[in-house]
C-alpha cells in the first residue's frame, strides 16, 4: 500500500485519540439519537413508512428445524442488542432513542403448506408473502424496528425472513447478526443457555459519545478538512437514460432494480495483481473504474462526485454491535484533460486516503459544501474485501433467498466484494431512472473499462469506451460555477424552543424568522447563502430528500405538527415563519407542554 | 521465543493475534493456513480499514498504546511483524510500570 494510505491511518488514529473514552452508562435519560440516526428520522418524518430504508434478508432452511431453539436464539439476540429493542421519538425538540426492556420474543409463523398445491404455486405464494412482509412499513415511533417471520413450506422446509429498519442496522451489523444467531441457535439446540459474553457498550452509549466528541474543536477540524477538499461546487453525474425522471422523485416512489455482476476469475486476478503493483487498494481501483463509467455515460462530464458508505466503527467495542453507524464519504473526481487510468487512480488514492482519515464527520454536518441543492445519493459505490460471515444453523442447509421489490433513495448503487479471488456484487438502480437493459449495459461497460485499465493503465481514458453516451437534451448540463460565495454559518438552532418560550411576545416573530432562515441555510443549502433574497422553499429548487430533511427537522425542533404541503405552499419563508409561530402559540395554549410529533401521525401525511 | 513479557509469553501473543485474524478477517475458527511471514496485505487478508481494526484490537486486548508513527507497513506486513511490534510495546509498557 502506498505511503498516503498509511499516513491516512496515522491521521485517523491521531484524530480519534483526542476523543473522550467510550463508556457504558448505567442509565441515560432520553438518550439522543446518533447524527446518522437523526438524519434517517427526519427523512422518515416527511415520508412515514417508506420502504427505502428497509434491510430485509431471507433464508431457506432445509432440514430438521428446531423451532424452540430458533425462537430462543432470536429472543437472546434481542436481549443482547439494545438496538433491536429501540424505537425513536422527539422530545424537547431533539430526536431521542426509546429502549424497551427485554421481553419474550414472539416469532410469527405463516403456513404456506398445502398438499394439493404444485411446487410452482407454493413458490409464487412464498414470493408474494415475502414481498409483502419485507416492505411492510415500520413505525419508527412505537414499533420494534426488527421483525422476524417464519414461513412454513413443509415439515423440513422453511423460509426465515429477518427485517430491519436501517436506523438500527447496517451492512456491518449483518456479520454480527449472523455470527451471534449461528452461535445462539447451536447453543439452544444443544440444550445450553446463551453462550455469548456481555457486550461492553450499547448503541446509546455510542450516540452519547458521538455527540460529546463531535462538538467544538474535533468537529471544526473535520469540517475544515471537508470544506477545503470539497470547495469546488459538486455535481452528481448526469447519467444518460431513456427514462429521465431526474432526482425529483420522492424516495418512496423509486422502485429498486437489481442486477448481479461477477467478474471472471482471470479479470479478478488481473485486478488484484494490478492493485498490488500500483500501491493502491482494490477499493480504489474499482472506484476509479466506476468514475470512468459515470464519466462516459454522462456524455463526458468531467467533474462529478460519488458517495461511498464506510462502516465507521470507531472502537473495537462497537464492532460487536448491531446498529447504524455507517457514514457516507463524498468522493469527487476530476477527469479534465483526458487523463490515463493510472493518473486517475493516483487522484482517487489521494481523495480516498483523505476521506478515510476524516471519515468521522456525519454527512449532515458537512457545512459550506456546495452541492447546488443536489442529493448526496445519486451514485453510490461500495467495496468490501472481508468475507461475509455465513449464517450457519446446526443440521440445517441454509441458502439465501433473493428478495424482490422495494424502493431506494438513489439512482445507482454499485456494491462489490471480493471473496476467494473473485470480484462480484450487485448493481442496484432506480427503475424510474434506468431500464433493465440500460443497467445491464452499465455493467458490461464497467467490465470493459476494468479490462482496459489493467492492460493499458497508461492510455488516455477517452480510448476506453469509444462511444460517449450522451444524456438527452432535456437535461442541459449545468455550467460548472467556479468558487461560490460563502457566508459564515448561522449558529445551530436547537435551542429555539427555549428561546421562544423565554422571549417577549413582540420578539417572537423575529426569532422565528431568524430560526427559519438559519435552518434553511444550514440544513437545506448546506451553509450556502443564496445570492437572491429569500424566496419560498419551492423556488429554492431543492431536491426532495433535502426538503424532507428540512421539514422533518423543523417539525421536530419546534415540536409542531404541520403538513409538509404547507411548507411548500407558503409564498415566502417569512409567511412560513408566521404560520409556524401561530401553530406554536396555539400548541402552548392548548397544552402546557408541547406534544411530541410522534403522537399524531395522521397529520403528517403529505 | 518463550520469554514472558507483561504476563504473556511470546507464544501466547502470537496465538492471540493469529486467532483474532483467523476469526475476524478470515471468518474461520480453525487454522487458516496463513504462514507467519505471509504478507497480510499482498494476500488481501487485510485491506485499508482492516489495519485500523487491528490497531484497535491490539490496544484493547494487550492494553498497549499504539501511536500514529507505529502505524506503518513494517509493523503490520505479516503475523510475525505484528507479533514483534506487540511484544516491543508490551516490553515498553512493563518498563514504564517498573520505573
Amino acid at each position: 500500500m502506498h505511503p498516503d494510505i498509511w499516513r491516512a491511518f496515522q491521521q485517523l488514529h491521531a484524530l480519534r485519540s483526542e476523543a473522550p473514552p467510550l463508556v457504558l452508562r448505567e442509565h441515560i435519560e432520553d438518550p439522543p439519537a446518533s447524527f446518522q440516526q437523526e438524519r434517517l428520522w427526519y427523512l422518515d418524518q416527511a415520508n412515514p413508512g417508506g420502504s427505502a430504508y428497509h434491510l430485509p434478508v431471507a433464508f431457506r432452511l432445509s432440514g430438521p428445524l428446531d423451532w424452540r431453539a430458533l425462537r430462543l436464539a432470536l429472543e437472546a439476540l434481542e436481549h443482547r442488542h439494545e438496538s433491536l429493542r429501540t424505537s425513536f421519538d422527539s422530545s424537547r425538540g431533539k430526536v431521542v432513542q426509546r429502549v424497551r426492556a427485554p421481553g419474550a420474543f414472539v416469532l410469527p409463523t405463516v403456513s404456506l403448506r398445502d398438499e394439493a398445491q404444485r411446487p410452482e404455486q407454493q413458490e409464487a405464494r412464498l414470493r408474494e408473502a415475502l414481498g409483502r412482509e419485507a416492505w411492510r412499513p415500520f413505525d419508527l415511533h412505537r414499533e420494534a424496528l426488527f421483525r422476524a417471520t417464519l414461513f412454513v413450506l413443509g415439515a423440513r422446509e422453511h423460509v426465515l425472513l429477518l427485517n430491519f429498519h436501517h436506523i438500527i442496522y447496517d451492512g456491518w451489523s449483518q456479520d454480527v447478526l449472523f455470527r451471534d444467531l449461528s452461535e445462539l441457535y447451536t447453543a439452544f439446540h444443544e440444550g445450553g443457555s446463551a453462550p455469548l459474553p456481555e457486550l461492553d457498550v450499547r448503541c446509546t452509549d455510542h450516540a452519547l459519545w458521538q455527540r460529546k466528541w463531535l462538538q467544538g474543536s474535533a468537529r471544526e477540524a473535520l469540517q475544515a478538512y471537508w470544506r477545503e477538499h470539497l470547495k469546488e461546487r459538486l455535481h452528481g453525474p448526469r447519467l444518460a437514460s431513456r427514462t429521465r425522471a431526474g432526482n425529483v422523485t420522492a424516495p418512496g416512489l423509486r422502485e429498486l432494480g437489481r442486477l448481479p455482476i461477477t467478474l471472471s476469475p482471470e479479470l479478478s486476478n488481473a485486478i488484484l495483481q494490478f492493485t498490488r503493483e500500483a500501491g493502491a487498494t482494490v477499493y480504489m481501483v474499482l472506484l476509479a473504474a466506476f468514475h470512468v463509467l459515470l464519466h462516459r455515460h454522462s456524455g463526458g462530464q468531467e467533474r462529478h462526485f460519488v458517495c461511498s458508505p464506510i462502516a465507521n466503527r470507531p472502537q473495537a467495542e462497537t464492532e460487536r454491535l448491531i446498529g447504524y453507524f455507517v457514514n457516507l464519504l463524498v468522493l469527487p473526481a476530476d477527469l479534465r484533460g483526458d487523463p490515463s487510468f493510472q493518473q486517475l487512480l493516483e487522484q482517487v488514492r489521494g481523495v480516498v486516503a483523505g476521506a478515510l482519515a476524516h471519515q468521522d464527520l456525519p454527512v449532515q454536518l458537512l457545512d459550506g459544501v456546495d452541492l447546488g441543492g443536489e442529493p448526496l445519493s445519486q451514485a453510490l459505490f461500495a467495496f468490501e474485501n472481508t468475507p461475509r460471515f455465513p449464517l450457519q444453523l446446526t443440521k440445517l442447509d441454509v441458502a439465501p433467498v433473493e428478495l424482490e421489490g422495494g424502493t431506494c433513495d438513489f439512482d445507482l448503487f454499485l456494491a462489490l466484494h471480493e471473496e476467494k479471488g473473485v470480484i462480484s456484487g450487485t448493481l442496484k438502480f432506480s427503475r424510474q431512472r434506468f431500464e433493465t437493459d440500460e443497467a445491464a449495459r452499465l455493467l458490461r461497460d464497467f467490465e470493459t473499462i476494468l479490462s482496459r485499465a489493467v492492460s493499458a493503465p497508461g492510455q488516455a481514458l477517452s480510448a476506453f469506451l469509444p462511444d460517449l453516451i450522451v444524456p438527452r437534451a432535456d437535461t442541459p448540463p449545468e455550467p460548472i460555477t467556479p468558487e461560490p460565495a460563502r457566508a459564515p454559518l448561522p449558529p445551530p438552532s436547537t435551542d429555539v424552543l427555549a428561546a421562544l418560550g423565554a422571549a417577549r411576545p413582540e420578539q417572537r416573530r423575529a426569532l422565528m424568522r431568524d430560526y427559519l432562515r438559519g435552518t434553511v441555510i444550514r440544513v437545506a443549502l448546506r451553509g450556502q447563502t443564496p445570492d437572491v433574497a429569500f424566496q419560498s422553499l419551492q423556488e429554492l429548487a431543492l431536491d426532495s430528500l433535502r426538503l424532507i430533511e428540512l421539514t422533518g427537522r423543523i417539525r421536530t425542533e419546534l415540536s409542531i405538527d404541520m403538513p409538509v404541503s404547507h411548507f411548500f405552499e407558503a409564498t415566502s419563508v417569512d409567511v412560513l415563519a408566521d404560520e409556524l409561530l401561530t401553530r406554536w402559540l396555539r400548541a402552548q395554549l392548548t397544552e402546557p407542554r408541547a406534544p411530541a410529533v410522534g403522537g399524531r401521525r395522521e397529520l403528517l401525511t403529505l | 521465543m518463550n520469554e514472558t513479557v507483561a504476563s504473556y509469553t511470546e507464544e501466547q501473543v502470537a496465538q492471540i493475534i493469529r486467532a483474532h485474524i483467523d476469526q475476524e478477517f478470515l471468518f474461520r475458527t480453525k487454522d487458516s493456513g496463513l504462514a507467519d511471514d505471509d504478507s497480510l496485505i499482498a494476500r488481501g487478508v487485510i485491506d485499508s480499514m482492516g489495519i485500523f481494526r487491528l490497531v484497535n484490537f491490539l490496544e484493547q486486548r494487550f492494553e498497549i498504546s499504539v501511536s500514529p508513527p507505529d502505524i506503518v507497513m513494517e509493523n503490520f506486513r505479516s503475523l510475525q511483524a505484528i507479533r514483534a511490534f506487540t511484544v516491543t510495546r508490551l516490553r515498553g509498557r512493563d518498563g514504564q510500570e517498573t520505573d
